[in-house]
């Protein structure tokens, strides 16, 4: 992916901008935010990594101002600012994702990667699939093997979300935004019950397991 | 207290003001009548003795200028109507005259005068004497007319209305005094509560005696301020004292962590051990500043521009859903009683509620042995919407109810269970966000709260008391 990082503290920029290369990424970084824009608007970024503190032009202004140009490249907030408020202002002006710092650098990267390969809805017969699971997203039909899967409304959501992704990592946190709509950390495992019923209904009956745990971090659907 | 003092009071210089006018007003209009009366009586007293005059011109003539005489001579009349005749002959001799109050040569003297009149008398009795004349057949006739009754009664009238505007002033000014010094005195009351207040006395309040005027009303509103900014005072002090107290431990931890994770001894598997404890260390700090601020920006009320109308029992069957399976799963059992009809919405954020309802829920699973049964409940109640989730574990000691409310506080002392102790101060955050209410009580056995919201804000809070961000009841400090 291409992406453009606007983020004035060099260390923070330099410890990301580094990370994501390495995961395969080519970054641009600037520290204005007058200087983001006119980047953002004249080059082709598959994604904006955007610090809502940064001189010249606010991270909030930016994402506007982008927006209104008619660009609709993936904009991650990654900023200090991690008020409920915050987020819902961040989102507001037109922003996928909110990431607040201090953060762990595989969550910054499972959800760049998830914005990275956010697959456009083709229609009503869009069908997802992985292995030989098949989930017909407009009938929420899903079967394995060609076998009728019978799944509770939100145990399709929370498949959708993870074929969506697949073979990437869908974090804890985005598993609860998604398909919860829930903007805070639950003490319990309630993600895992879920996963756990869903993997009851989807991998048991069958050989070969398609949801796998990825440690500390969440889960991934993948071709096994 | 002196005169400066009071003139320089706004209530008395409003009544000073008030004083004036009235005068300013009423002296116009009396003045408008005195002088519409004065032309009046004019106008009647030369009528009257133009009437007189050509009378006895008249009866001269028919009856000759002796007759004349004798019949001004025989009748009393004048002198009961004010009036004045005058007879000289053609050498300008007195023959007649019928007034002691003037003199003959000062009545025909008048006739030289503007409007042909004389004013007569001093003060109280002055009055005007108008005359006209006419030719005899041997001298001359003045016929005169006093207004001196009527110059009585309007000067009585001028007395009286004199007196009413130096008393209506006087009583204007006094009132002016009175008020003035009451309002100086409250608002003496209030600058010293507030200074005693400023200076760190929390407890002081503004007092005082009196009838229920503006200045009590904002005497009330501002000890309603102080005693709300006495509990943001003191939580803040709880609150900064709380979070050293409880940063602390989290801190020693990670400082062993890294102290230990330093010592060149440590094999390569073991150093990062120490340093994934220390991170996890680290993400439990940043989970408790998140939360801490979380709670002040709900505080703060920023979010309310932002509410919509939320269908609670739909809000409450999604968290149902979803938590069904962990209930279950966790070896509890789950009872629900929610109305057949929604029972109506409430203002707010879904997302905010949700996650209010859902750390109740948590509570019970997490804090209740296998085998309770956790109840969500919704029902319609007087002026409201009361949600009550229940269950029947080991519940919460009386004494340890208003200590819920605090943060950090955990009635876990071993610490053994997760979280930090923030989660029912959030959501009693929630709940105040929304105007609700959040109330423990004894589900005997078990905790049962109950989240009150307010749908008909003219209906009383119901059986629960008013809560401030604290926990702590508010009492009115100055009851009516």
């Amino acid at each position: 992916m291409r992406i453009l990082m606007i983020e004035d503290d060099p260390e923070t920029a330099s410890f990301v901008s580094t990370g994501l290369r390495q995961a395969g990424h080519a970054v641009d970084v600037v520290a204005d935010g007058k200087d983001g824009v006119l980047l953002g608007i004249q080059e082709d970024y598959d994604l904006v990594i955007l610090d809502r503190m940064v001189p010249g032009l606010d991270g909030l202004s930016v994402a506007r101002t982008l927006r209104s140009s008619g660009r609709t490249v993936a904009i991650l907030f990654l900023t200090a600012l991690g008020g409920i408020n915050d987020r819902v202002q961040g989102l507001d002006v037109g922003g996928d994702d909110y990431v607040v710092k201090p953060f762990a650098f595989s969550e910054l990267l499972a959800r760049v990667n998830a914005l990275g390969r956010r697959a456009p809805i083709k229609g009503e017969h869009e069908k997802l699939t992985a292995g030989d699971l098949e989930m017909d997203i407009a009938h929420r039909i899903v079967t394995r093997s060609r076998q009728p899967i019978n799944l509770l409304p939100r145990e399709c959501m929370l498949l959708e979300v993870l074929l969506r992704n697949k073979g990437r990592v869908v974090l804890r946190t985005m598993i609860l935004e998604r398909v919860w709509g829930f903007r805070f950390e639950p003490k319990t495992t309630v993600v895992e019950t879920h996963i756990s019923r869903l993997r009851a209904k989807v991998d048991k009956p069958f050989k070969t397991p398609l949801i796998h745990t990825v440690r500390g971090s969440g889960y991934s659907i993948y071709d096994s | 207290m002196t005169v400066d003092y009071f003139v320089t009071r706004p209530q008395f210089k409003l009544a000073a003001g008030v004083a004036l006018l009235f005068v300013i007003v009423s002296s116009f209009l009396f003045s408008t009548f005195v002088l519409n009366s004065n032309e009046e009586m004019e106008r009647h007293a030369v009528t009257r003795i133009n009437r007189i005059r050509d009378s006895l011109v008249a009866y001269e003539k028919r009856w000759g200028f002796d007759r004349l005489l004798q019949f001004v001579k025989d009748t009393d009349a004048w002198h009961d109507d004010e009036a004045l005749i005058s007879i000289v002959d053609a050498g300008d001799r007195s023959v007649l005259h019928t007034s002691s109050e003037i003199s003959q040569p000062d009545a025909w003297g008048a006739l030289g005068q503007p409007h042909q009149s004389l004013v007569l008398g001093k003060g109280f009795r002055k009055h005007r004497l108008f005359v006209a004349s006419s030719p005899l057949s041997q001298g001359r006739l003045l016929v005169g007319q006093s207004d001196r009754k009527a110059s009585v009664y309007r000067n009585l009238l001028l007395t009286s209305f004199a007196l009413l505007n130096a008393t209506a002033m006087a009583s204007l000014l006094l009132l002016g005094m009175i008020f003035s010094r009451r309002s100086r005195s409250r608002i003496e009351a209030m600058k010293s509560a507030l200074a005693t207040f400023t200076a760190g006395d929390f407890d002081c309040r503004i007092n005082f005696p009196g009838p229920v005027d503006a200045l009590y009303e904002l005497a009330y509103a501002i000890n309603a301020s102080l005693e709300h900014t006495k509990v943001l005072v003191q939580n803040l002090n709880y609150t900064s004292s709380d979070i050293a107290h409880n940063l602390k431990k989290p801190m020693t931890r990670l400082r062993q962590r890294l102290e230990l994770a330093s010592n060149g001894d440590l094999g390569r598997m073991e150093f990062k051990r120490k340093i994934e404890g220390a991170l996890e260390e680290i993400d439990s700090l940043i989970a408790t500043f998140e939360a801490l601020l979380n709670i002040g920006q709900l505080q703060s009320g920023d979010m309310r521009s932002r509410f919509v109308d939320v269908d609670i029992t739909a809000l409450l069957t999604q968290i149902i859903e979803i938590y069904e399976p962990m209930i279950v799963d966790s070896g509890h059992y789950l009872e629900t009683a929610l109305p057949a009809k929604p029972v109506g919405t409430v203002r707010g954020d879904r997302e905010l509620l949700m996650e209010m309802f859902v750390n109740f829920i948590e509570n019970s699973i997490l804090h209740c042995q296998s085998g309770t049964t956790i109840r969500i409940g919704l029902q319609r109640v007087k002026g409201g919407i009361n949600v009550v989730i229940s269950d029947n574990g080991p519940g919460v000691p009386s004494s340890e109810v208003e200590n819920l409310y605090r943060r950090f506080y955990r009635l876990d002392a071993s610490r053994a269970k997760p979280g930090h102790g923030l989660g029912v101060p959030c959501s009693v955050a929630i709940a105040e966000l929304h105007g609700a209410v959040v109330e423990f009580g004894d589900n005997k056995p078990g905790l049962a709260v109950t989240i009150y919201f307010r749908t008909d804000p003219a209906a009383e809070t119901p059986q629960l008391g008013l809560r401030m961000r604290s926990g702590l009841r508010v009492v009115p400090v100055s009851k009516r």
